[in-house]
């Protein structure tokens, strides 16, 4: 994943010290997306570049609407009510609209709406619809234990199939996959309730 | 108000509105306070929560220190410090980060921190053999400090005042460095 020095971040956004490290200190970066790294001038953070680039232009669109209190309590809660799938299809979240064929009921929860963007990451990799279904109905069966215990994950496929998911700290050996997609949970899980719950 | 006088030791978590502590105070779990003030050892084997703490004497945590305003004489000791507002007159010992709104350090012994993330850092010193700070790095828009030996500063307006040994300076707009004072290399940088 391609970093941004702390020095370009603020070269390229206009942010100040003080915003970045206030916005750290209210949870609405996580601390993990800052690396810090020994560099020829002692040392320097970097940060996942996409991640806290898409991070600051929502905190400065939302930034005088809401108190960053609120803000904070929103990427942070817990428990997210339901929504319904009209509801849904207004936020425009998904890249592909063949995932709504997945829910099977009225409404969604929260956590579904997760498993079905992590669907949505690797819609172009799996073209065989059973094999989605299938992959579907496996993330749904283990939803609490992936959003709880990992902040990503990465899903293999080879040949139109989905051969494995692994997890950060997972020891698997790996052959001939072609290809590995790495899907960051935790910002998508904050992003999400960004999108729908502000 | 819970009022603690002499030697007292609480097994596990205390949490109370408003504490007062004169003597010691052993907590050993989380301590989760409004308002503390304390004159004497507070000393906590998790984290210390409180919206205000006032206070002199030594405040030893094992974990994080999350706080609103702290104003203390003496010795503090934590892994971390979160906060608004920070005013601390005596030695600090942090083993990783202080990230606080504003920072100022009457620096009375030899103090370390790793990291200082913030909008303003502040620190003085008479100067006395072993009054300095070490920190690897400072981060924030206003720093202006006294006898600190640091590796990396960022900042917008700094000021680098005497008794300072630094390797690098990231500044915005201004830099100011003292005669009595080391500055390896400094970079401008041109934000939009």
């Amino acid at each position: 994943m391609e970093e941004i020095s702390k020095k370009d971040l603020l070269i390229l956004t206009g942010i100040s010290y003080g915003q970045l490290y206030r916005w750290k200190r209210k949870g609405l970066i996580p601390e993990e997306w800052f690396i810090k790294r020994a560099s020829f001038t002692g040392q320097e953070t970097y940060f996942p570049k996409d991640l806290i680039l898409d991070r600051i232009d929502k905190i400065l669109e939302l930034k005088d609407e809401y108190s960053l209190e609120e803000l904070s309590d929103i990427i942070n809660k817990k428990h997210l009510r339901n929504l319904n799938l009209q509801e849904l299809s207004g936020f425009n979240i998904f890249l592909h609209n063949d995932v709504f064929g997945l829910i099977e009921n009225d409404e969604v929860t929260f956590n579904e709406i997760i498993m079905l963007k992590i669907i949505d990451n690797i819609y172009d990799k799996v073209k065989d619809s059973e094999e989605i279904e299938k992959f579907y109905a496996f993330l749904k069966d283990n939803m609490n234990d992936i959003i709880n215990n990992y902040k990503e994950i990465y899903i293999s496929t080879t040949n139109d199939n989905i051969k494995s998911i692994l997890t950060k700290d997972s020891n698997s050996l790996t052959y001939n996959f072609s290809e590995y997609i790495k899907i960051n949970l935790s910002s998508i899980i904050e992003n999400i309730k960004l999108i729908v719950f502000v | 108000m819970i009022k603690i006088d002499g030697v007292t030791k609480n097994e596990g978590d205390f949490f109370c509105d408003e504490l007062n502590v004169d003597g010691i105070f052993k907590v050993k779990g989380n301590l989760e306070a409004s308002q503390i003030k304390g004159d004497g050892i507070i000393e906590v084997d998790n984290n210390l929560i409180a919206t205000d703490i006032n206070g002199d004497g030594v405040l030893n945590v094992k974990g994080k220190i999350e706080v609103e305003k702290l104003n203390f004489d003496g010795l503090i000791k934590a892994t971390n410090i979160k906060g608004e507002n920070l005013n601390i007159d005596g030695s600090i010992k942090i083993s990783e980060n202080v990230n606080c709104d504003n920072l100022h350090f009457d620096i009375k012994s030899k103090s370390f921190i790793t990291c200082i993330e913030g909008s303003k850092v502040v620190t003085k010193s008479k100067g006395k053999q072993s009054s300095f700070l070490k920190v690897n790095s400072i981060t924030a828009d206003d720093i202006d400090i006294e006898y600190v030996i640091c590796e990396a500063i960022s900042g917008d307006k700094v000021k680098i005042g005497k008794g300072c040994k630094i390797n690098h300076i990231t500044y915005i707009t201004h830099l100011e460095v003292h005669n009595d004072a080391e500055v390896k290399t400094s970079e401008r940088i041109i934000t939009r």
